[in-house]
């Protein structure tokens, strides 16, 4: 989950390459009118992370909603933990 | 003479704690003297405001709110927001966070606007995350202008 306030669809990319996650936008504020008082700015945001695990690319889900991003980035099947039987001898 | 020293003793004084208080809070503030407490409340969340001939306008920098949660009043010349800003989804397991920077949870914030507001006018609209709040400005606080007359 990431914070990006005044992203729109348009202004935002996300990708992964190898095992890093990129995420890049532009953000724009929407007030009009002229300055009288400014507690922020918004630059825009770029963020790499590297993703320890294989992610099965094909079935990233990405949902910008209110500002904030929701990423799913869904493990390949070689990647998912496996059980380990643990036999107990007597 | 006596008294004129001491005036400038409370004065000089108003100024030590002034600047105390800005070396404390270090976000300037035209606000300031009016609002003690909102700086102490330490401002979440961060607020522009702008103006033009007939409104002000206030936008706060706000991602993830529940827009039910969400709540404003205006009384005389105080904006209020308050609201609850969304954690994580519920069904994840606490031992399944890597890493975890977003803040949550509720907030209040009270602003002291620099012009005299019409309140029955305000509209606010929450999009991407930035809450987009239009206040016109009452018939009194619009600038007048006055005739000279020359005799």
């Amino acid at each position: 989950m990431a914070d990006l306030p005044g992203v729109t669809k348009d202004n935002l990319e996300v990708k992964v390459d190898d095992s890093l996650l990129t995420i890049q936008a532009k953000a724009a504020d929407m007030v009009p009118g002229e300055p009288i008082y400014r507690e922020y700015e918004l630059p825009g945001f770029f963020r790499q992370f590297e993703v320890v695990d294989d992610i099965d690319v094909e079935k990233i889900k990405a949902e910008l909603k209110n500002g904030v991003l929701m990423l799913n980035l869904p493990l390949s099947e070689k990647a998912k933990p496996k059980r380990i039987e643990v036999k107990v001898g007597d | 003479m006596a008294q004129m020293e001491s005036a400038q003793d409370t004065d000089a004084l108003h100024r030590e704690i002034d600047r105390a208080f800005e070396d404390f809070f270090p976000s300037a503030s035209p606000f300031s003297t009016a609002f003690l407490p909102g700086r102490l409340a330490r401002g979440y969340p961060l607020v522009n405001v702008h103006e033009d001939k007939d409104n002000l306008y206030v936008e706060a920098l706000a991602p993830g709110l529940d827009p039910q949660s969400l709540n404003l009043t205006v009384v005389h010349n105080n904006l209020t927001i308050s609201g609850e800003k969304q954690g994580p989804p519920e069904d994840i397991a606490p031992e399944a966070f890597h890493r975890e920077e977003r803040a949550s949870g509720k907030f209040v914030r009270t602003i002291t606007l620099p012009v005299e507001i019409d309140d029955a006018k305000v509209s606010a609209e929450y999009k991407n995350g930035l809450l987009l709040i239009a206040l016109p400005k009452s018939e009194r606080a619009k600038p007048k202008q006055i005739k000279v007359q020359v005799s």
